[in-house]
């Protein structure tokens, strides 16, 4: 989706990073005094979630910075930290939660590397060990073109020892990722699907190989990567496609780069589904076999869930046995019917990844 | 308002002429018996016309009561016709629905036919706005357009919402299809009896198998196993919407309508009396069975633990939990 139209709150005009945005989308802009202006905007459109993802807003960050990871109840968190630079996302994703969890949905984009840097100097003065990441409310790379927000983080990782930077994405804007001393504490992460997965639910994302391309570039340019398999669509033929596409993975990239790679089924909440099916008639992933989960999120039957991890956490196995490979949001059993074990006690998950950034990123240890 | 209090000759009524009925009661028996003892005593409300004949506007049923008792004039007030003729008309709009409206509680098609009447002359949030002087009770927005788009819908539809067998929701929802397939449903909801939850639950399942499976959905409400299950000796209404949902349930969600069967197949050779129930987590989703028994003294009680630790040999009870 093309940004067709600049919003700038009035308290952002003077800073450096807002020139350099309106310099580099040579768009119109508007200066807005109240958010509810663009609020009647997008809402006045007949899908007001595409028009939220044609308008660009450029604002200060009025909460928190830094969040740990919501998570859920029930199932198994893996105790992340979440950098909030924006939220939104121009790509447009069938499954994705964003739709319908911002009301409405509008592309903010947090200007303020001062209190990002401040933000961040007290996390690294912790001894702590953190996996942060910008990916939850955003897609990482959508700005790179048009900010330097990305390499600004990565410089600011490059300089400490307790915490590792995840970017997030689907796209393939790694340009300006080239020539930065990331100091091995930036991780690229990419996420995964099946060619079918991506060309039926994934509107305006990179195709498959160009983002297995892209990984092999940022890891020739000394990068550590990580994977995602999230969401996991359950279709007839699905489990040879994630086995092939895992087989791909370690055509492009070495396995000892890899942090680790996530697994998580597709699972949503209940009021996301007519929304999928208004925006997306020929989609079918709503249709699969979902129950209401523990955490009041719809989740494919605990059975069928297995019998797919089991076969992608299997394949993982047989081509890269070192690398760690977990589950985003799942339960005790599906993970000793597809690991074999369950982390536990809780924080035990977050332990293991920090253990993996900890080896891959050299970072100081404070487990 | 009205002219005088007159006596009106039946035969100069059009009877024929019902665009002010909202009532949706057929059965005048019981009037027809008390006019035959007292007449009518409240008069009914009429709209003279051109050709010196008589409309309805409230009354309809004290007309026709009062034709089977034999009598042949009918106490009416006149509503008055000098002026503009669109305002006489919505005026006999206003009278026709607030006379049946502030007797009795109207019902969901009576209110919507009094909307269809009202939406010729103002707009739905004039409607709303005025609501309870025209109903005697309040209606929002959406209940208002929601009768609207019933209310144009045939008399058969309408006497399946009076019989309580089709939810106004339910058909909201039917209405999104084509002619043929909304008939396809009524079709079916005038067979079966349930809720209507029940009845969203077979719409979505039948919709979401169709999208599924690539399969005309008209198909699928034409297939042989569905007019089976409608046409099944068993008449009980309750037991075919049962076979109804169950059936679709199974095509819908096979891999849990398998391991419920499974797990009822379990239960089964436990031999378990029905007092005591053994129910695994919901959907299967968490790690939890729940046991339950029911006994009213000690010695009722020792022996569902003895029969508990029979059902505890049983080699049924391990299959349960795989």
């Amino acid at each position: 989706m093309k940004i067709k139209k600049l919003f700038l709150d009035k308290d952002v005009i003077p800073c450096q990073e807002t020139k350099l945005i309106q310099e580099k989308t040579q768009l119109d802009f508007e200066i807005i005094e109240n958010e509810n202006q663009i609020f009647d905007y997008i809402n006045s459109a007949d899908d007001p979630i595409l028009k939220g993802k044609s308008c660009l807003y450029l604002t200060h960050n009025k909460g928190a910075v830094i969040k740990d990871c919501p998570g859920t109840s029930h199932y198994t968190c893996c105790d992340y930290t979440i950098l909030h630079t924006g939220t939104f996302c121009t790509m447009d994703c069938s499954y994705c939660i964003l739709q319908a969890y911002f009301h409405p949905p509008l592309l903010r984009y947090f200007v303020g590397k001062e209190r990002i840097s401040q933000s961040l100097d007290s996390i690294f003065q912790e001894h702590k060990n953190f996996r942060i990441g910008t990916g939850e409310y955003t897609d990482s790379l959508i700005w790179e073109k048009i900010s330097d927000q990305p390499s600004f983080l990565i410089n600011k990782f490059a300089g400490q020892h307790n915490s590792i930077l995840e970017l997030k994405t689907k796209t393939v804007n790694i340009d300006s990722l080239k020539k930065i001393d990331h100091n091995e504490k930036t991780v690229i992460s990419w996420s995964l699907n099946t060619e079918a997965v991506i060309k039926s639910e994934e509107r305006d994302t990179s195709s498959l190989k160009s983002r297995f391309e892209a990984a092999r570039k940022v890891e020739s340019w000394g990068y550590k990567l990580a994977f995602h398999f999230d969401p996991v669509v359950i279709y007839d033929g699905c489990i040879d496609e994630y086995k092939k596409v895992i087989k791909t993975i370690f055509d492009y990239v070495s396995p000892d780069n890899i942090l680790w790679i996530s697994i998580g089924s597709f699972r949503f909440m209940p009021h996301l589904k007519p929304l999928i099916e208004k925006r997306f008639p020929d989609s079918k992933i709503c249709y699969g076999e979902f129950i209401l989960g523990l955490d009041n999120k719809m989740r494919y039957f605990k059975p069928l869930r297995i019998e797919v991890y089991k076969n992608i956490v299997g394949q993982i196995k047989k081509y890269a046995p070192q690398v760690t490979a977990y589950f985003c949001m799942e339960d005790k059993k599906a993970w000793e019917e597809s690991f074999g074990f369950f982390p536990e006690p809780e924080g035990k998950l977050g332990k293991i990844l920090d253990q993996s950034a900890i080896e891959h990123c050299k970072l100081k240890s404070f487990l | 308002m009205f002219e005088n209090l007159q006596n009106i000759n039946i035969n100069k009524i059009d009877l024929h002429n019902s665009i002010y009925r909202i009532s949706t009661d057929n059965n005048f028996a019981y009037l027809t018996e008390s006019i035959e003892k007292d007449g009518i005593t409240t008069p009914v409300i009429l709209k003279k016309e051109d050709n010196d004949t008589f409309i309805i506007v409230s009354g309809y049923k004290r007309i026709a009561s009062g034709i089977e008792a034999g009598i042949k004039k009918v106490p009416a007030l006149l509503v008055c016709t000098n002026g503009n003729a669109e305002e006489i008309n919505f005026l006999c709009s206003k009278l026709s629905i607030t006379e049946n409206a502030y007797h009795r509680e109207l019902n969901n098609v009576e209110i919507g036919k009094g909307l269809t009447l009202l939406k010729k002359f103002i707009t739905i949030e004039e409607i709303v706005l005025n609501s309870v002087v025209f109903f005697n009770k309040t209606l929002n927005k959406k209940i208002v357009k929601d009768l609207l788009s019933v209310s144009c819908l045939d008399n058969s539809v309408h006497d399946l919402i009076l019989s309580r067998k089709l939810a106004i929701n339910t058909i909201l929802k039917i209405k999104e299809y084509n002619f043929e397939i909304f008939n396809l449903f009524i079709n079916i909801f005038s067979k079966v009896r349930m809720g209507q939850n029940k009845q969203l639950e077979i719409i979505t399942n039948t919709h979401e198998i169709a999208r599924r499976d690539d399969l005309d959905l008209l198909e699928i409400l034409q297939s042989k196993k569905i007019n089976d299950i409608l046409a099944h000796e068993n008449n009980d209404e309750n037991f075919k919407g049962n076979l109804l949902r169950q059936y679709l349930k199974k095509i819908r969600f096979p891999e849990l309508t398998k391991t419920y069967e499974n797990y009822k197949n379990y239960i089964k050779q436990l031999k378990i009396e029905p007092e005591i129930k053994i129910d695994p987590p919901n959907n299967f989703e968490g790690e939890k069975y729940s046991l339950s028994f029911q006994f009213s003294n000690l010695t009722e009680f020792d022996k569902k633990i003895q029969k508990l630790v029979l059902i505890q040999k049983n080699n049924s009870l391990k299959k349960l939990f795989k």
